[in-house]
Parts: C-alpha cells; sequence; structure tokens
C-alpha cells in the first residue's frame, strides 16, 4: 500500500513537473488530482465520422466555422423538423432549408426540443485512423448485421425484447456519444472511485481506481465493467465484460474501450475514446470529444416509468396485424 | 465580401447531403414505429394537461368536433430536459391555452382512452411555434416575461 502510494505521488509529481504552468491553472482535489466535478455538455455539432465531400479538409477555418454558426441560428430556428446528432452539422454544410427529419414518413417534433449545438473547428470527432471514418467492419460483424437487419424487418414489433435497449429504457449503451439530446453528464470524485452519470436514463459508470482485477470473463454487464487509473493528470478507464444484447454501433460482446480523460483547462474535458472489437472492426479506432462545463444542473430522465410510447409501439402494430387480418378475411369461418 | 457571396463560396466547398450509418441521429424512438403515416391530423383545442415527462412530454387537449361532441386528444412531443434549459417550466404553457397541432394520429385508433398523434408541429392559434419567444415562453398573456 505504502509503495503504491508512493508511486502515486511520484507519477503526479513528474507529470505537474512536466506539464509545468498549465497544470497548476486546472482545478484540483485536495490529493492533488484533476478535479473532474461538476457537470459536462456534449452539445457540440462534430459529427462522427468526416463527411465524405469534407474528406481532404480535417479542420475548418475560423471563417467557415462563423460561417456554419449563422447558419445554424437560421436553419433551426424552429421551423424544421428537429435534427439530432449528426444531422445537424449535415444539415448546416448542405444550408438544407428544408431540413426534414430522419424519419421522413412521420417526421418528427419541431427543433425546439431539442439543444442549440455549437462548432469547433474539426470536422470528424474521429481522429483515428486519420480519414476520420469507422474503419470496414469485419465479414464476421457484415453478416451479424444483415442477420440482425432482416430480423428486424420481419419481427419489428412482435414483443418489447424487439425493440432496441434505448426503446426500452434499459440502456443507450457505452460510450454515449449522441449529443445535443441529454447529452449532459456529472462527474463525482473521490481518490478511490469516479462516477459518471449521463443525464440519459441516468445510467451510473462507478468506476473504481484501487487497482482491483478485471470481473470473470463469464459475468456480462450492459454498459461493460470499468476499470480506471491515473496516468499523470489524465484519467485513463478500461471497460470491457459488456453484454452480447448491449451494442455500440454494430460492436459484439468483444468490444473494449479505453478512455482517456483529460482536464485541458477549467472549462474543457477532452474525453478521448478508443474502441477495440476486433470481431466487428478490421482495426481499432479513436473517437475525441470535448465536453463543456455547464452551470445547469442534470435533469432527471425517469424513461421507463414515462415510457407510454412502448405501449403505442406495440399497440400500432397489433392493430395492423388485427386490420390486415380483417382484409384477407383470415380467421374467418 | 457579403454575406451571400462567402456563403455560396463555403457552400461549394462542402455541398450536398451527407450519409451517415454512425446510428447517433436519432431521437428516442422513431415516430414511424408508433404512428400512422397514412393518418394526418391537424387539431385545434384547449391544452387540459401536460405531462412534463420522459423520455417524451405529452399534451393532452380537448377537441370540439364539428358537431359539437368533444374528444380528448394525447399528443407525443420531445423530452423536456432542453425546454427546461431554456426556461420553460411547468407554468409556461398553462392550461386552457388553444393550440394547434400538425401531426399523425397512432397506428392504434382505438382512442381510448384518448387519442393519439405525434405533435410533429406545435403552434399557438396565431401560427407561433410553442416556446420559441425571445425571452420567456412567447405564450400569450402567460407572465413568464415580465421581470
Amino acid at each position: 500500500m505504502l509503495i503504491r502510494s508512493l508511486c502515486t505521488t511520484l507519477v503526479l509529481s513528474i507529470s505537474l513537473a512536466i506539464s509545468g504552468a498549465s497544470a497548476a491553472e486546472i482545478p484540483r482535489t485536495p490529493d492533488g488530482r484533476p478535479d473532474l466535478q461538476g457537470v459536462w455538455a456534449n452539445i457540440n455539432a462534430t459529427p462522427l465520422e468526416r463527411p465524405e465531400q469534407l474528406s481532404d479538409k480535417a479542420e475548418l477555418t475560423d471563417e467557415e466555422v462563423a460561417e456554419l454558426e449563422k447558419r445554424h441560428d437560421l436553419l433551426f430556428n424552429g421551423e424544421t423538423d428537429a435534427a439530432f446528432g449528426d444531422s445537424v452539422f449535415e444539415a448546416v454544410i448542405a444550408n438544407d432549408e428544408e431540413h426534414e427529419s430522419y424519419d421522413p414518413e412521420t417526421g418528427n417534433y419541431n427543433h425546439f426540443w431539442v439543444e442549440g449545438r455549437t462548432f469547433e473547428n474539426r470536422t470528424s470527432l474521429i481522429v483515428d485512423p486519420p480519414n476520420g471514418r469507422i474503419p470496414p467492419l469485419t465479414p464476421e460483424a457484415q453478416a451479424r448485421d444483415e442477420a440482425h437487419t432482416a430480423y428486424v424487418a420481419a419481427h419489428p414489433a412482435d414483443s418489447y425484447t424487439d425493440r432496441i435497449n434505448s426503446d426500452r429504457c434499459i440502456t443507450f449503451g457505452a460510450p454515449f456519444i449522441g449529443a445535443g439530446y441529454n447529452g449532459y453528464f456529472q462527474i463525482a470524485q473521490t481518490p478511490d472511485t469516479i462516477v459518471v452519470m449521463q443525464e440519459m436514463a441516468h445510467e451510473s459508470r462507478i468506476i473504481p481506481l484501487d487497482n482491483r482485477p478485471q470481473l470473470d470473463a463469464e459475468i456480462r454487464n450492459w454498459i461493460g465493467e470499468p476499470r480506471g487509473h491515473w496516468e499523470g493528470d489524465t484519467l485513463v478507464v478500461e471497460t470491457r465484460n459488456f453484454s452480447s444484447k448491449s451494442t455500440f454501433l454494430q460492436s459484439s460482446e468483444n468490444l473494449n474501450l479505453t478512455e482517456r480523460y483529460t482536464l485541458v483547462d477549467a472549462d474543457t474535458l477532452q474525453w478521448s475514446v478508443r474502441i477495440e472489437d476486433d470481431s466487428t472492426w478490421t482495426q481499432p479506432w479513436t473517437l475525441v470529444i470535448n465536453l463543456k462545463k455547464s452551470d445547469d444542473p442534470i435533469y432527471e430522465y425517469a424513461c421507463h416509468e414515462g415510457n407510454l410510447s412502448m405501449e403505442g409501439i406495440l399497440g400500432g402494430h397489433r392493430a395492423q396485424e388485427a386490420e390486415a387480418l380483417a382484409v384477407s378475411g383470415g380467421g374467418k369461418e | 465580401m457579403g454575406s451571400t457571396s462567402r456563403r455560396r463560396l463555403i457552400a461549394g466547398a462542402f455541398i450536398a447531403v451527407l450519409s451517415l450509418s454512425a446510428g447517433s441521429s436519432q431521437a428516442h424512438h422513431a415516430f414511424s414505429a408508433e404512428f400512422d403515416s397514412e393518418a394526418p391530423v391537424q387539431l385545434t383545442g384547449e391544452v387540459t394537461k401536460i405531462q412534463w415527462i420522459n423520455p417524451h412530454a405529452w399534451f393532452h387537449f380537448k377537441v370540439v368536433n364539428e358537431d359539437g361532441s368533444e374528444t380528448q386528444w394525447m399528443i407525443e412531443g420531445g423530452t423536456p430536459n432542453a425546454l427546461m434549459r431554456r426556461g420553460i417550466n411547468r407554468s409556461s404553457l398553462p392550461i386552457g391555452t388553444e393550440i394547434v397541432v400538425q401531426g399523425y394520429q397512432s397506428k392504434d385508433k382505438k382512442c381510448q382512452p384518448a387519442c393519439r398523434a405525434n405533435g410533429r408541429d406545435m403552434t399557438f392559434a396565431d401560427g407561433r411555434k410553442l416556446f420559441m419567444g425571445s425571452s420567456g415562453t412567447g405564450a400569450p398573456e402567460d407572465g413568464a416575461d415580465s421581470g
């Protein structure tokens, strides 16, 4: 224990010496660690993947960013369907004044229901590979994806179990990278534990820092099992033991995450996530999100309790089946 | 360089619609899973109750039909959390306010205990979007702008 404590102190001292004056400017806990506590917002419009038409442009100029901000304010003044995730950037780049929902059949609700977004110079969250794109799926993952797509098409809502985890209010998965839609996190910190609680469905990731061993591979959790440690002023969190029933994009239970949380300044927490799953992607890849400090609290998101939508989805499909049966004359003598 | 010229210049550098398979561009669930795209509705009525709940808020309102009968409707909106961050609260849209809703009726049309639709477009009777005022709520005479 004493040796570990001395090592920790030594690493911390070296880190402080290397990082110099800037390290002293970030808030710190009484034990000298960067103080990550507070509420952090993910409201940036930077898309996960770099758009193909910007393939040779990893960075926008400040003038271009200012132009995009102006367009955003004009396009999303409440007249269009709400835009989620990457579709905000897509619409602003295309200057799409008639932006419609990803759900064109019924559209979506007004944009006033979602957060205003901010812009930065980057054109993708993905920093590795350098082209800013998700690596190709492995043949195994392609086959899995095709089988899943075919099943969902044939069984959209036979039961609640056919709906995705977020429809069921079970989990939105980890890492939760959706911006502008409950993309807020509250971090609590002690010397031996970090808790990252996200507003979306109130999922809490409890990250022990005490060098305890990983869970047995037989134990699988919806959002995996994290283990954290400090490398200088950076919190490193490695997460594995994901359930096969929970996914990040097309990931499998072999998903391994390596996150790095670095306090750039008092108002910016750089969140880097390395995604490794050799049964899903042909190579590991890394995204970086710049979380911004928020003065707001995180708000209640009691998902399951108010999930009238599940009743509507299942009831709607039963009604459609009854209607189809009546039209075909099925079930009548 | 004027703003229009600059816009064209930058638009020329970007162009067109993008296609992403990242799966991060959706709300809690797709409306088309729950509502009937072949059953568009336009409804005008008085708000009788609002459930500021997640994952979606629900607006209850009373529609007076042409024959004088009344129908209770429930309209599905989005998460209330973003509205709360903009200062909207439970008193921002008073009970009794007349609103106009365009959307699609639910696939299940049993209307028990109320008919359901999604609120693709929700406005006040004069056409202004709900919650889009420059300050406060934009609701007429709701008192939220005072002070």
